[in-house]
């Protein structure tokens, strides 16, 4: 048993329970303050990680534990910074927002912890058992935490929805592993990667691999399976939505990226078409129905489907280039929307609904939360120095490369740019409100905390560096890469 | 198919039918005890000991109590005025019915039957379930225990009264979006709850 | 006396029970070699009868008083609540306390937790002999448990389990 590669995993866990804890002894005043405890101790782990990782992880610090179930690789290890760093930038949000909870603080940091804890497993987790406990465990924790502010009915019916549709996807998702290993008998995914490839005309198999599919999909909020987006994103809690908008939709991508490259390359490598489909008809159906939006949460729900539109296009380009992009561009996704959410928060404190209108005179009111909201408008849309124009223009490259082999991929990069052109509709609304809308209705100055002043710089900062200066992440994620496609060294 | 299988299957389905379809919610809530015990005779005649008695266990033990209180919980059982069938329910028989169709074209187009892989047909007693639990599988129960303790939070909070409203007001903090009464939707009012 | 003759039909019905064992002991071997010749089911016929004999009883007491006893006349208004000589009102169901749920919740997340301890508590002494699994069986079982005690200690502290407050 090689316990301390999961040494991250445990500490965050034991963080977890020691604030659980903490909330019995402490007074009740200061239960607010433990969410920076929390965030901060994350940074920590962050750092610790960052900077033990950069001179030993590359070369040695890689392996297996638990016979492989768990999997310590350049994958692994880039997602998990990524967890870490969505992690803290919540639990400062959830401070932030903590006085709007009327019951529970500390429970709330407590599962956003937990909940950080099933994505760094998710990010290991090379079996099904591991995939899809880590996956529960994100889920459950998502339940509570979206219907966290029970007495407003929007979040009760948001709980209920998620509750509802993320059962049944995970009730899909359960079938199609126990089809799959029926079929297989393996539930190692370098193991199955061997002997999937005598299974690709059994019909069970492939509908197992369908049922994964679709429960990952739901995750991700791809096409068939989005539903619950808009009306989950809308209801919840703000730091909950923009830790589903990063953390759910990261962990989804990850295993979906595990278990189509490490468990069943050899069935993925004839799926193009569909998975060509489903991207293109996630971007048009994302982009379309965020058009008529009024409202703030809402129309980031439909964007965050769009959004896992054009991530998808480096995952049917099916080369490194695609992959490597997909987690680029996860990354400028990461700041981009924790970025939009916080403003969000902090904006729309005093009124009941997030209606796109409360945001007018917010330049008189905030210059920084403005500046904030439009530069993220701006990166999500994917104009020029921003990393979000950099991580489409790396994946729309990824999927015309493919174009020779498959013309298709023409069709799909051309469907990407038609839903670009469209997010720029809806993005620039966001703006035009901002700046020039007449109606105020509350021209006070917007007060923002000094850890939340740093959050916010901290993202804008991420915005501009992803988007100038992409180097070193980008290699960081073209070596990550490189572990979904030699499997083979990272047995034992 | 073995007679015993036979009358279980019957049974199992026709419970589920009835929980679908009964008007009045307890007598669901009955029916669908009864399927959750048809399950449990399937996994036992199917050998799975272990997974048969946890069905009885967990399900019949405790999902069925759940669900009757659920029921005492909301709308005391009355039967709906109206059918209980949403309007689109032919659009679920049709989906339902691709979906089987495909699945049974799928297992006879497939060599699934011919266990060609060597999947030997695993009798799982409760010492081998114990075995792989504490040596393979030993970190997905840890994260189970992880989740089961989140699960518990989460249910002691939805139930849990408000506590630090009256802290939070002295605070002086903004409290535009708070509800009015927030527990009321789950609590009934105070001086009764204690005597029933 | 009415004592009494409850014990009476538990005697009786531990006896019957006595004899069905018996007479029956050699039926599972005869179910094994007729039709079941790859499950374990036979092992439960007993239960199977504790379940027919209980359906049985129940179902034979009604239908002895139906037959036996006198049938009085009902009416409309002998079937009503009584409340106080007062019309009652509204429908028969009180809001109940939502205690219930946290008691039903709880109880199936410790029934799942026991659900788990079963296996384990299966292969404890084996494992425990074995030099090269002892830490292992000690300590998953630790750490789960580790786990969920600080969450069971957060529902007490919570007073989830206090029905008073």
């Amino acid at each position: 048993m090689n316990l301390s590669l999961m040494s991250l995993e445990i500490s965050v866990v034991a963080l977890g329970l020691v604030v659980l804890l903490a909330d019995l002894w402490l007074p009740a005043e200061r239960r607010r303050a433990l969410g920076y405890v929390a965030a901060a101790a994350l940074g920590l782990l962050l750092l610790q990680n960052l900077s033990g990782c950069c001179s030993c992880c590359v070369a040695g610090g890689d392996g297996t534990a638990f016979g492989g179930m768990f999997v310590q690789d350049g994958l692994s290890v880039f997602f998990k910074r990524f967890f870490l760093l969505a992690g803290a930038l919540v639990l400062v949000l959830a401070v932030e927002f903590s006085d709007r909870i009327a019951t529970g603080v500390s429970e709330y940091y407590s599962l956003i912890i937990f909940a950080l804890a099933g994505m760094l497993f998710a990010a290991s987790a090379n079996d099904f058992a591991m995939l899809f406990v880590s996956i529960e465990l994100i889920t459950i924790t998502f339940y509570i935490l979206t219907s966290f502010t029970r007495g407003k009915v929007a979040a009760l019916e948001a709980g209920v929805k998620y509750l509802i549709l993320g059962a049944l996807s995970s009730a899909f998702m359960v079938y199609g592993i126990a089809l799959v290993w029926g079929t297989t008998g393996k539930f190692n995914f370098n193991e199955l990667a061997q002997v999937a490839g005598n299974f690709t005309d059994n019909k069970v198999f492939l509908f197992g691999v369908v049922f994964i599919l679709a429960g990952l999909g739901f995750k991700i909020a791809a096409f068939p399976f989005q539903m619950w987006t808009p009306d989950v994103y809308q209801g919840a809690p703000t730091p909950t939505t923009a830790f589903l908008a990063v953390g759910s939709k990261a962990a989804g991508f990850v295993l979906l990226l595990r278990f189509l490259f490490t468990a069943i390359p050899s069935v993925t490598a004839h799926w193009d078409k569909l998975l060509i489909i489903i991207s293109g008809i996630t971007i048009l159906y994302g982009n379309l129905c965020a058009i008529p939006q009024r409202n703030l949460k809402r129309l980031l729900g439909y964007s965050s489907i769009a959004h896992a539109g054009y991530l998808l296009l480096g995952v049917a380009a099916m080369t490194s280039a695609g992959q490597s992009a997909v987690l680029y561009y996860l990354s400028g996704y990461l700041f981009t929307t924790l970025a939009a959410f916080t403003v969000i928060a902090l904006v729309m404190r005093h009124l009941d609904s997030e209606d796109i209108a409360g945001l007018a005179g917010l330049n008189q009111r905030s210059p920084l939360l403005a500046a904030t909201l439009t530069l993220a408008m701006v990166s999500l849309a994917g104009i020029p120095p921003l990393a979000g124009f950099f991580g489409k223009f790396l994946l729309l490259k990824a999927v015309i490369e493919q174009g020779a082999v498959n013309h298709g991929y023409y069709c799909l990069a051309f469907t990407a740019l038609v839903g670009v052109v469209i997010s720029l509709y809806y993005y620039f609304g966001v703006i035009r409100a901002i700046y020039w809308s007449k109606d105020a209705a509350s021209r006070e100055p917007i007060l923002i905390s000094t850890p939340m002043r740093v959050a916010i710089v901290g993202c804008i900062a991420g915005i501009f560096w992803l988007g100038v200066a992409p180097g070193a992440v980008l290699r960081l994620a073209e070596s990550a890469v490189n572990a979904l496609h030699c499997p083979g060294l990272a047995l034992n | 198919m073995t007679p015993p299988f036979a009358v279980i299957a019957v049974l199992t389905i026709a419970a589920a039918v009835a929980a679908m379809t009964l008007r009045n919610l307890v007598h669901s809530a009955l029916a669908i005890a009864v399927a959750f015990i048809g399950l449990a005779a399937t996994y036992l005649q199917l050998n799975a000991q272990f997974v048969g008695l946890t069905q009885i266990l967990v399900y019949v033990g405790a999902v069925a109590i759940l669900i009757v209180f659920a029921i005492l919980l909301t709308r005391g059982g009355e039967a709906p005025e109206k059918s209980v069938f949403s309007l689109s329910w032919i659009w679920g028989v049709l989906v339902t019915l691709a979906v089987f169709a495909t699945l049974v074209w799928a297992i006879k187009h497939s060599f699934v039957v011919e266990r060609e892989t060597s999947v030997t047909a695993p009798e799982a007693n409760v010492q081998q379930i114990g075995q792989a639990l504490m040596t393979r599988f030993v970190l997905p129960l840890e994260v189970i225990g992880l989740l089961l303790t989140a699960a518990l939070v989460g249910a002691v909070i939805i139930a849990m009264k408000e506590e630090s409203v009256k802290a939070k007001i002295e605070d002086g903090r903004s409290k535009m979006d708070e509800p009015a009464n927030p527990s009321s939707i789950l609590h009934p009012p105070s001086s009764r709850g204690g005597q029933r | 006396m009415l004592f009494a003759s409850e014990l009476c039909g538990a005697r009786f019905l531990l006896s019957s029970l006595n004899w069905i064992e018996l007479k029956l002991a050699p039926l599972p071997q005869v179910f094994n070699l007729c039709v079941m010749q790859d499950t374990q089911l036979p092992q439960y016929i007993a239960v199977l009868m504790l379940f027919v004999l209980a359906v049985a009883a129940t179902g034979g007491m009604i239908v002895m008083s139906m037959m036996l006893g006198k049938k009085g006349r009902g009416s409309k208004i002998k079937d009503t609540a009584y409340e106080c000589g007062m019309l009652p009102i509204g429908e028969g169901s009180t809001r109940l306390s939502v205690k219930f749920y946290l008691v039903a919740m709880l109880f199936i997340l410790f029934d799942i937790e026991v659900v788990f301890m079963y296996p384990w508590a299966v292969v404890y002494k084996s494992m425990l002999a074995d030099e090269a699994t002892r830490n292992l069986i000690l300590g998953s079982m630790i750490s789960f448990l580790g786990i969920l005690f600080v969450g069971y200690l957060y529902a007490v502290k919570k007073r989830a389990f206090d029905w008073k407050s």
